[in-house]
């Protein structure tokens, strides 16, 4: 929308200046104390023109002032041509509290001008041009706009050319323009939008359909401290729009971002309530340090991560990749960063909108584990006991229980026990008003999600106000303001390692969690089995209520020094607020190994995190013909604490009580902990005619974490960019549209490790004297006062091509990376007291192409959009801690992956499965175990102390048995879209890793204490009798190497996966009701998936997206597919 | 304009007036080393800590040093496969480097003697009157010689740290053989006694005195390679010339009304409640069973994790002791019940000398010596765990004697510790009398494995446990108890050989 303002303010009315400043009370005021008020404020705009009263008193005063007061003091806006109406005539006005119409006619009564009121457009024209143009054919114009696929367009800028004269769109499409002449120019523009010019001649009534820009070349993308225009931008970036995911009915924005970058994994491990995903950028690994990337929420890289923000308050989302786009977060930046922008209004915005989405979040049968039945069971632990008899000497006989298999059937499923369908519902009002110098975007979420396992939920309300106000023209400032209150209850040890439902179907299928009575038993202890609750009673019974406040507020000052030079200040805070408490009643302790009653327990636990950033921005953006800079420096200061507490309670009375108040036990533990950062930072954007661009960008951080002899560190990045399309010799290559290359290199650091790393800590070490506690203190770390950032250098190159006009538009990257001085505990010999010191020692290389194309296949009625993704990420450990000693894999269960020198990160390391000793000769011609016997379980001899086989079975013979890391992951999305409906398929997925199905440690435990797997049915017996021949005897003392990390567990993890799939349908516009637009959508949410991988959850990994101890798989929560439907009104 | 542009960089400059002060960031929770070892007061809570990982090395004790011996023994359990194998195969013989018991007690060994070197290291230079300086060193060298013995008991030479390790280099140091590593205990020993107060008035607080430091001596002596019977006996009768003495019932030893006793040379301090320095041993002699209220006075869960039915008396254990011997029914009990597979329901505690099992019951024998119910908490009981009594140090005087061949000096050693128990003196003693004395004098107080030893038996009789053992129960591989000399000293921890390419395995591992 074109806004005709070619004149400068003025301030030369005292009253004037103070209208202004209680307005800027005025609007602050509403703004931090109530959301509600500016619902009430924009639906009283139905009828601005009619409600709004306005006050002027001025005498011979320019026209053009009292216009630009007029504009100042309310959202009417003047349209006219400056050459046909006299705004230096001088006018008198004095009106009280008149409407604009009134206004008006006493303002220009007496003048050759007339007025034309649209909504909060007001037209000018010259009555004296009028009657000439009348007489030259001039003729009143009206028509209407629509998008391609015939779909009217709203809001679309239609403007006599050469003038300010024009009309915007209604609801409808339509427009309508007076007395336009039959030689001029209509020119309709719309963002995103092709802009089209339309000669008059003598039509009267002229409807246009634009067609959609292909690629937003022109689109201006979110980068680090500013935004850049995508035809510019020399380094690495993906962006995402918020519109394209809108419709996912997922309570986390990061599920609804999965497929949609090149060079992001983003993987769901669990399907807990409002949690369980991971991010991981360009493949990018650290020892200790983490790999999640730096979540920046408009701007502050905050402690509030992309889970509690809802999508609907989501404006746009950038990750940024290579170093040259990151290097300005530094020390923080090593792990690629995703920038945030939250939704915030434009001028002549003014929209009500409001989305609804209720679903049905259902488990798939799809990979439930194949456990036998209760009579399978029973049989397996009747032989078991006849075994034990016949090869051990066992007299105790078959329990009773088992004696008669046949008397049972199924038994207990617990997955249906546990689970249940669970409802996900959305609700979102967003309420978004754009006036000359205020804008404000409101928006209101609440989501609820209940988990699929029993009593267990997420629930979150969002509220956000994101504000502008102009306060003159050179002085800006802004309010963001946004609350987050979430409760959850999750019943602990859900997700991490083996789940509930892992547990509960490792018990003897033949009980019953219900009595036939309809009682609950507490507890269960089959014969040689392990005690265990009942798993109903612990979900029914234990408390485990969290609650979560977040305010993350964001005020910034922004002045215009100079032209195009600007000063910003800004302060951002993050406070989070969190308490849980829990109760575990008598009859719900208790777990694997331990069962009810037991004492009940309970606690009390809050934290409370605070963190500042004080911002100091320069800039200065100046084009000097075609040489066009933009300049940034700046200065910011951060500090974050942190301080926790907890009580634990015991010895209650009963369990008649939850809190801990009643308990006779409670002890308590508080503590705090700290950091700060200072930060310098400089960018200088440079390019000539925007063709050949360049960029250097340096950031200096220092950090309390860091040790006292290297606490500062600087972090310089450079790129540059040619656009190729630009150049003349490209006019023979018609087909390309776009073509640019690109290039980058640069420093940026990672900072995660604790606060006090460095320092060698004494910790509280007490011990007995004289029957009493003596108060102890022991050194519990071996400080390092060297202790710094881990630096990733990195390299990138890449190319944007766009095709046939943009239909096709491609961008491909290629980046090396060397991470060095990786923050490591490296371990050292324990003969010192310690088992390991913080340190900045070992290397990582990462490389890996990128491509992502974007298409418009059809463009007609029928429109079809495909967009691709495809990262090939790869690394390799260059050196290690001390020796190049590996990292992990020491053990023969657990510690699944290992890291070595040479090879890519994370390898499962283990035995190689290689079946069972069936007869004696195989068992005295073979490599043995100590605890081999005929009928055990056989690894591979693949090694001895020296590296050669020895004809021994020990840990000199674990190796490499499966990589958790891609060939590649991929993201596919198809948008589709005919006449009034619409419909999106999102795929995502991954090749070539393979995922270690741990859970098997437990469903092939062959020892009789756990149910497993039916296949367990066919193991070695006798010599007559050996089964299938790749599983063992239940022989005591031989059935632990079977358990071992080894080859037999490790599956192709390979899949592809329907993300989500969406149909919409726009319902025809209609007035009726203050409905400017409508649209119903289908969505469901993890269709399913293709994969050879036999479990539930191809993207599972106990430790997340970690680089060096990925695809882990021990059954977590599970992940739903979601039903959903959903209704988007406008008003 | 340019007035305006230093306007903004100056307002730039003022509002980021942050100094470097604001990098630096204590912890508020926890001292640091830069503040601490500086007072009296310090280095008395370094002290305090030095003592702490004892507690492991008792812990690991259990299983290493007497389930490994022929007093006691495992109760199966089907759940005990797998990651809790690790208890098992010590009594099997079939451990390996990776035994969890074999590297925490190592490590634990190395983190007291780190504690020790750090208060050495950095008491030179402080500010301490003399007295005190010395008596705090003296505490301290008797405790790294106490590790060290566990050490080279347990792993034969091991690396020598005598200083504070500081940097990651300094951590790096080969074995030292076990000759060696016995030379440096008698030396800080021998250094550290003469300021070690001496124990006068009962009960003691818990800390070293020299008495216990004679005790350490007298042992490091016996059990070095070439044994220095002469010096040991020169220390174990200056232990007889102290204020210790036996107390009448031999029971009362193990009451905790009794601990730190003037029979008490030096025990592991425990004591229960919350403040984390309570002991669960009693949960894990018990046997595994669903109701352990029966037993303990309160519910704990210990099937698995922390469980019971370990270091179990053998019945060979219970059959080896004379009659009337009054330390039978003080060291070892019966619990009657109902077995169901592997469940156990507990009906009855009794005696063992008056017991004979009922028809269609189970039983299980248990320790006796630390099990004093009822207990007000799961898993956390305060009795404390006898390192040195009195009785052990007439035993050990007898044995030393025995050994230079004077058998006949050492039977009123000998008879003392027979007299309180019931039992007639002896009218001449053989090294077999001695070493039968203490394994019923001291069972279950983690001596009969290394006893067997220092005394040569150790190959003999376990391999003569292993046939009986194997004979007894099914569920005994074939392989286990293959009792070779290598078995006497365990593995050094993988994970050490792994990161430390200075040491070398132990033959046999």
């Amino acid at each position: 929308m074109e806004k005709f303002r070619n004149a400068k303010l003025q301030m030369n009315s005292f009253s004037y200046d103070l209208l202004h400043l209680k307005k800027v009370l005025k609007m602050l005021r509403f703004t931090v104390l109530c959301f509600f008020l500016s619902l009430l404020q924009i639906s009283a705009m139905e009828s601005y023109s009619q409600q709004t009263r306005l006050s002027l008193n001025f005498s011979n005063h320019r026209l053009e002032d009292v216009l630009k007061t007029i504009e100042d003091k309310s959202e009417f806006f003047f349209l006219y041509n400056r050459d046909m109406i006299d705004v230096e005539q001088a006018v008198d006005i004095n009106v009280n509290n008149k409407s604009i119409s009134s206004v008006l006619d006493e303002l220009l009564k007496g003048t050759d001008i007339a007025y034309s009121l649209i909504d909060r457009q007001i037209i000018l024209s010259n009555l004296e041009n009028n009657s000439r143009i009348m007489v030259t054919q001039a003729r009143d114009i009206s028509g209407k706009v629509t998008d391609s696929a015939g779909m009217p367009l709203p809001g679309v800028t239609v403007v006599i050319k050469g003038t300010t004269r024009g009309a915007i769109t209604d609801s409808e499409g339509m427009y309508q323009i007076t007395n336009v002449l039959g030689e001029e120019v209509l020119v309709y523009s719309f963002v995103g939008m092709r802009t089209q010019e339309i000669v008059v001649g003598n039509q009267s009534s002229i409807n246009v359909s634009l067609i959609e820009e292909a690629i937003g070349i022109e689109e201006v993308v979110a980068i680090a401290y500013g935004t850049q225009k995508k035809r510019e931008i020399t380094g690495a970036i993906s962006s995402v729009d918020a519109n394209e995911m809108k419709d996912m009915p997922t309570m986390n924005l990061g599920q609804r971002l999965q497929g949609k970058f090149s060079g992001v994994q983003i993987n769901q491990t669990n399907g807990e309530p409002g949690g369980g995903i991971s991010f991981r950028i360009r493949g990018q690994a650290s020892i200790n340090a983490g790999n999640s990337p730096l979540v920046v929420i408009d701007g502050f890289p905050s402690l509030t991560g992309i889970e509690s923000l809802s999508p609907n308050e989501i404006e746009s989302i950038s990750v940024l990749k290579d170093a040259s786009a990151t290097s300005l977060y530094g020390s923080r930046a090593a792990n690629g960063v995703i920038l945030i922008s939250t939704k915030q209004a434009k001028v002549g915005q003014s929209e009500i909108q409001f989305t609804a989405n209720v679903g049905l979040d259902v488990i798939p049968e799809k990979g439930r584990p194949n456990l036998m039945n209760a009579s399978e069971f029973a049989r397996f632990k009747k032989e078991y006991y006849e075994d034990a008899a016949r090869y051990e000497d066992y007299a105790g006989g078959v329990p009773e229980q088992y004696q008669n298999p046949d008397q049972y059937q199924d038994g207990t499923d617990w997955f249906d026990v546990l689970l249940r369908d669970a409802l996900t519902q959305n609700y979102n009002l967003s309420l978004v008003s754009g006036v000359a110098d205020f804008k404000t975007a409101v928006n209101l979420n609440y989501n609820k999600q209940d988990g699929v396992i029993l009593n267990t939920f997420s629930e979150r309300f969002n509220a956000r106000a994101n504000n502008t106000f102009q306060a003159t023209d050179k002085l800006k400032f802004g309010l963001n303001l946004g609350v987050i209150y979430q409760t959850s209850q999750i019943t602990p040890g859900l997700s991490n390692g083996r789940n509930i439902i892992g547990s509960a179907f490792l018990m003897d299928p033949s009980l019953k969690y219900r009595n036939d009575d309809g009682t609950y038993p507490i507890s269960f202890h089959a014969p040689g089995m392990f005690a265990n609750p009942n798993y109903y009673l612990v979900l029914k019974q234990r408390v485990n209520p969290t609650k979560q406040l977040n305010v993350l507020s964001n005020i910034y000052g922004e002045y215009e020094v100079i032209d195009g030079l600007r000063y910003k200040l800004s302060a951002s805070t993050d406070l989070r607020n969190t308490i849980n408490r829990t109760f575990e009643p008598s009859t719900a302790r208790g777990g694997m190994f331990s069962a009810p009653p037991l004492p009940p327990i309970g606690s009390y636990n809050t934290g409370n995190h605070l963190s500042w950033l004080i911002d100091n921005t320069l800039t200065y953006t100046k084009s000097i013909k075609k040489h066009n800079f933009d300049l940034l420096g700046g200065y910011n200061t951060q500090k974050a604490t942190y301080e926790n507490s907890n009580i634990n309670a015991s010895q209650y009375p009963d369990d008649e009580i939850e809190w801990i108040n009643v308990a006779t036990t409670r002890i308590g533990n508080a503590g705090t902990s700290a950091w700060s950062m200072i930060s310098y930072i400089g960018r200088l954007n440079y390019n000539y005619d925007s063709k050949y661009l360049f960029s250097v960008a340096f950031r200096r951080d220092g950090a309390s974490r860091f040790g006292s002899n290297a606490k500062w560190a600087n972090f310089p990045s450079v790129s540059a960019g040619w656009v190729i399309s630009d150049e003349g010799f490209m006019k023979d290559y018609p087909m390309v549209s776009w073509l640019k290359l690109r290039a980058s290199y640069g420093e940026v650091g990672n900072n995660n490790i604790g606060n006090y790393s460095y320092l060698a800590n004494v910790a509280t070490v007490n011990y007995v004297f004289n029957d009493a506690v003596e108060a102890g203190r022991a050194l519990s770390s071996m400080g390092n006062a060297d202790l710094t950032w881990e630096t990733t250098k990195q390299f990138d190159i890449g190319l944007d091509l766009g095709l046939f006009k943009d239909r096709v538009y491609l961008m491909y990257d290629y980046y090396s990376k060397k991470t060095d001085g990786l923050l490591y505990a490296i371990d050292i010999p324990t003969q010192s007291g310690f088992p390991n010191i913080q340190s900045n020692i070992g290397e990582f290389n990462f490389w890996g192409h990128e491509v992502s194309v974007e298409s418009h296949i059809l463009t007609g009625e029928f429109k079809w959009n495909a967009n691709l993704n495809l990262s090939f990420d790869r690394n390799e450990a260059v050196r290690l801690g001390t020796n190049d000693t590996p990292i992990g894999g020491y053990a023969n269960q657990g510690d699944e992956n290992r890291t070595m020198v040479g090879h890519p990160l994370g390898l499962f390391w283990g035995y190689v499965f290689d079946g069972v000793y069936m007869t004696q000769e195989e068992y005295d011609t073979q490599p043995k175990h100590y605890s081999s016997m005929v009928g055990t379980a056989r690894m591979k001899d693949v090694g001895g102390p020296d590296g050669i086989p020895d004809g021994k079975i020990d840990m000199d013979d674990m190796t490499v048995i499966g990589d958790p890391n891609p060939d590649f992951i991929y993201g596919l999305t198809n948008e589709f879209r005919y006449k009034k409906f619409d419909a999106s398929i999102v795929f995502a997925g991954s090749y070539g890793n393979d995922i270690m199905g741990r859970v098997l440690e437990w469903t092939e435990n062959i020892d009789g204490v756990f149910n497993m797997t039916k296949e367990m049915a066919e193991r070695w017996r006798s010599i007559e009798n050996p089964g299938n021949g790749q599983v063992p005897r239940t022989r005591s003392g031989t059935t632990e190497i079977y358990r071992y990390n080894n080859s037999r567990w490790v599956e192709d993890g390979s899949y592809l996966m329907a993300k989500n799939i969406t149909i919409g349908y726009t319902l025809p516009a209609s007035t009726r009701g203050g409905i400017k637009s409508a649209r119903l959508f289908l969505s469901l949410q993890n269709a399913f998936f293709v994969s050879k991988y036999s479990g539930m959850n191809p993207e599972v990994s106990r430790n997340g997206l970690s680089g060096l101890r990925q695809g882990v798989d021990e059954t977590f929560y599970p992940v739903p597919r979601t039903y959903s439907i959903g209704l988007n009104i406008n008003l | 304009m340019k007035n305006k542009i230093l306007f903004a960089v100056l307002l730039a400059l003022s509002l980021s007036s942050c100094s470097e002060d604001f990098l630096d960031i204590a912890p508020e929770t926890s001292l640091t080393s830069a503040t601490f070892y500086k007072t009296e007061t310090h280095f008395e809570q370094a002290l305090t800590a030095s003592y702490e990982p004892m507690r492991t090395l008792v812990y690991d004790g259990i299983f290493m040093d007497e389930m490994r011996s022929d007093n006691s023994f495992y109760t199966y359990y089907a759940g005990d496969r797998g990651p809790y194998l690790y208890n098992e195969v010590i009594a099997l013989f079939l451990e390996d480097e990776t035994n969890q018991h074999v590297s925490s007690r190592y490590n634990a060994c190395y983190v007291g003697i780190s504690r020790v070197n750090t208060i050495l290291s950095k008491i030179e230079n402080a500010d301490l009157e003399d007295g005190k300086k010395n008596e705090i060193i003296a505490e301290a060298l008797f405790l790294r010689a106490y590790y060290y013995y566990d050490l080279v008991l347990h792993y034969g030479g091991v690396p020598i740290h005598l200083e504070e390790v500081t940097t990651a280099d300094e951590a790096f140091l080969p074995r030292s053989s076990a000759a060696d590593v016995h030379i440096q205990i008698a030396k800080d020993l021998e250094e550290a006694m003469p300021n070690l107060p001496v124990a006068n008035t009962f009960p003691q607080s818990g800390r070293t005195t020299r008495g216990a430091a004679k005790m350490l001596l007298a042992y490091n002596y016996m059990s070095q390679p070439e044994e220095d019977y002469e010096k040991a006996e020169t220390h174990l009768k200056d232990i007889m010339g102290m204020s210790y003495s036996l107390l009448d019932n031999y029971s009362d030893v193990f009451d905790p009304a009794f601990e730190n006793s003037k029979e008490s040379i030096f025990e592991v301090q425990y004591k229960d409640g919350d403040a984390g320095q309570q002991n669960d041993y009693v949960w894990r002699f018990i046997p595994k069973c669903d109701n352990t209220e029966f037993l303990m006075g309160v519910k704990g869960n210990n099937y698995a994790y922390t469980s019971g039915g370990w270091n179990v008396p053998t019945q060979e254990m219970i059959d080896s002791y004379e009659d009337g011997d009054l330390r039978l029914d003080a060291s070892i009990a019966v619990v009657e019940g109902v077995q169901n597979g592997d469940n156990f329901i507990a009906e009855a505690v009794t005696n063992v000398s008056s017991f004979t099992p009922s028809d269609g019951k189970d039983f299980h024998y248990f320790i006796n010596k630390y099990y004093h119910p009822p207990y007000e908490k799961e898993f956390n009981t305060g009795s404390n765990w006898p390192v040195f009594r009195y009785s052990d140090a007439l035993l050990l005087l007898s044995e030393c004697i025995v050994e230079q061949n004077r058998n006949d000096d050492a039977l009123p050693y000998i008879n003392e510790v027979r007299k309180r128990a019931g039992l007639p003196d002896l009218s001449n003693v053989t090294l077999e009398d001695v070493i039968r004395e203490r394994r019923h004098e001291l069972a279950f107080e983690n001596h009969r494995w290394t006893d067997l030893i220092r005394t040569g038996k150790a190959i003999e009789v376990m391999n003569e446990n292993g046939d009986l053992m194997k004979s007894l129960y099914g569920f005994v591989l074939p392989i286990a108890f293959n009792v070779t000399q290598e078995k006497l000293i365990y593995p050094i921890p993988y994970r050490e050989l792994q990161i430390n390419e200075l040491l070398e395995q132990n033959p046999g591992y």
